[in-house]
């Protein structure tokens, strides 16, 4: 149970973009994590640069809206970003999401959008299951530990 | 006299409450029934004047919790019309109910021997024979499921052979709210001498019935779905089968007499209640199956009847609904799973909550079901007596409030 409306607009245009599958050329890594809780399946492709930052994601989601605006807004805000910094807007959307907190808002303008989440814990998977997916590609990518840098 | 809701809402404190400033309209019982004040009382008053543990005590206060706990006992013994008070075993709940009986009917199996169940189970049904089919190898029979949402009794014939040892169906899918008929099950049983569980979760809530008639072997049902408390279940068994039957947990309660070198079990249905039992919530059961049985209800399945196919009808006027189950009353209860197009059941399900319409989405912890129908899962809606109109409408209200937001999605 929660006191705000989840589906504002954000979220709504987010889910819209993410309700088709996106499939990116040559991926370096592929996940596909269940939430068993309702059955849901995300899929995130990613493919790195030279630097080995983030360059592009591909997602196909059998899920909610809230997990299709997810694996949006994940897209949006990984690109061009480091396996580390990955962790850390994870680490950012839990704690947006428990705490409500606006100052993570600065760091992840497009994660803002699940502020509205807060409250309603049963849905916290729903949001976060993309980000899993997308540390486990790149650690199927590297063969490795997902949280190593 | 005509039967008025509002007679057993007002019995149920929690219909009163306003979740979230709320009205709440609950549609969940297959999920969990709520519980009416009286049961509140007896489990206060069980645990104020009553509580001591149960059968290894001399003094006054273990003599009064074990006559409350063997009282429980006869009273389920009575809603489910055994011939013995012995008949009824006490467990956690359904689940921990059937893998009891998974456990025990398992024990002298293996390779070879076969059980027969249905692509409706519930979870609870289902994995404790994929865990008896890893630990002896047994083989694994489904009885397929109807697009009305019944298991397909004609497969009878082919499905069960002489190998088959035990047929375990659910009484009522929690799903499509299919009643399952087991006078082909049971004839099919005895031809080949095998077993018959039945799952009761979504049955026994219905009212006062005789398991033994039915022809089960075994059934089993669960406490918070007839309004008592949670954590408190049965298996009910005819004598000659909980007598042939190894017990399940070992522990103190459960045996005849133990040593270093060797133990003996007691009698059932001592020899599979291993541990000190959830007593007061056996005490909060006893008194919930009295309260069905006390005439309350009488008129209850019309009043539900006419809501559920209230639903059914408005759900058919919805142009992308469609309804996971009989489309008629026939042999059918109160549960009705329905799918949106485009809207995910969690979805919906939020959508509802927001109007204080308490919903269940999902797979229903009936996966391979959902795969049948090919979805992921549906939204359900699940009456109780406490139910009325007003209820149905705030669910069309809400439905058609998700139905907006998610226009164009
Ligand atoms: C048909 C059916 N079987 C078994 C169960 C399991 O009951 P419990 O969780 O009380 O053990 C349920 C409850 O959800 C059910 O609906």
């Amino acid at each position: 149970m929660g006191g705000k409306d989840i589906y504002e607009n954000d979220i709504m245009e987010l889910a819209r973009a993410g309700s088709r599958p996106r499939y990116i050329d040559a991926p370096d890594g592929t996940a596909t994590l269940d939430n068993p809780l309702c059955g849901d399946r995300v899929t995130i492709e990613m493919r790195r640069d030279k630097e080995g930052k983030i360059a592009d994601i591909g997602h196909d989601v059998r899920g909610c809206a809230l997990c299709q605006a997810s694996a949006v807004a994940l897209a949006d805000t990984a690109r061009g970003k480091s396996p580390v910094e990955i962790n850390a807007a994870l680490s950012a959307l839990q704690k947006m999401l428990k705490d409500d907190h606006e100052h993570h808002e600065k760091a992840w303008p497009t994660l803002a959008a699940f502020r509205s989440v807060h409250g309603h814990k049963s849905r916290y998977e729903c949001v976060l299951l993309p980000f899993r997916a997308l540390l486990v590609a790149i650690s199927e990518g590297e063969g490795g530990d997902a949280s190593r840098p | 006299m005509a039967f008025d809701p509002a007679r057993i809402r007002e019995q149920f404190p929690i219909l009163a409450t306003r979740p979230m400033g709320r009205p709440l309209h609950y549609l969940d019982n297959a999920a969990t029934a709520q519980i009416p004040q009286t049961v509140i009382d007896a489990i206060t008053a069980h645990e104020t004047t009553h509580r001591a543990n149960v059968t290894r005590g001399v003094h006054a206060l273990a003599e009064a919790a074990t006559e409350a706990y063997e009282g429980a006992r006869h009273i389920v013994a009575r809603y489910m019309n055994a011939t013995a008070d012995s008949e009824v075993v006490f467990t956690y709940g359904t689940t921990s109910a059937i893998n009891l009986a998974a456990h025990a009917l398992g024990e002298g199996l293996g390779e070879g021997d076969e059980i027969v169940l249905s692509v409706a189970e519930h979870h609870a049904n289902l994995v404790p024979w994929l865990m008896l089919r890893e630990r002896k190898g047994v083989t694994l029979r489904f009885l397929p499921v109807t697009d009305e949402g019944r298991i397909d009794l004609s497969a009878l014939n082919n499905l069960v052979r002489e190998r088959c040892k035990v047929i375990t169906l659910t009484h009522c899918s929690n799903v499509t709210g299919a009643i399952t008929d087991f006078r082909p099950v049971v004839a099919a049983a005895r031809a080949v001498g095998a077993k018959v569980l039945v799952d009761g979760a979504q049955m026994a809530p219905k009212g006062q019935f005789d398991a033994s008639e039915l022809g089960a072997d075994l059934y089993a049902f669960s406490g918070h779905k007839v309004y008592g408390p949670n954590g408190i279940g049965v298996l009910w068994g005819r004598r000659d089968v909980l007598s042939a039957m190894p017990p399940f947990m070992g522990g103190g309660g459960m045996i005849r007499s133990v040593s270093l070198e060797s133990v003996t079990y007691g009698d059932p249905p001592k020899r599979f209640e291993a541990g000190t039992p959830p007593i007061a919530q056996a005490v909060g059961l006893g008194a919930a199956l009295n309260w069905v049985m006390s005439g309350y209800l009488d008129g209850a399945h019309k009043h539900m009847d006419r809501l559920t196919l209230r639903i059914i009808e408005r759900l058919q006027g919805i142009p992308g609904a469609r309804l996971v189950g009989p489309a008629n009353m026939e042999e059918r209860v109160g549960v009705v799973s329905f799918a949106l197009d485009g809207l995910h059941p969690h979805d919906i399900a939020q959508i509802l909550d927001r109007h204080g319409v308490a919903v269940r989405g999902g797979h229903h912890c009936a996966e391979p079901l959902m795969t049948r129908f090919g979805l992921t899962g549906t939204a359900r809606a699940s009456l109780a007596p406490y139910n009325t109109d007003e209820d149905v409408d705030a669910l069309f209200e809400a439905i058609e409030d998700a139905l907006r937001t998610f226009s164009g999605h």
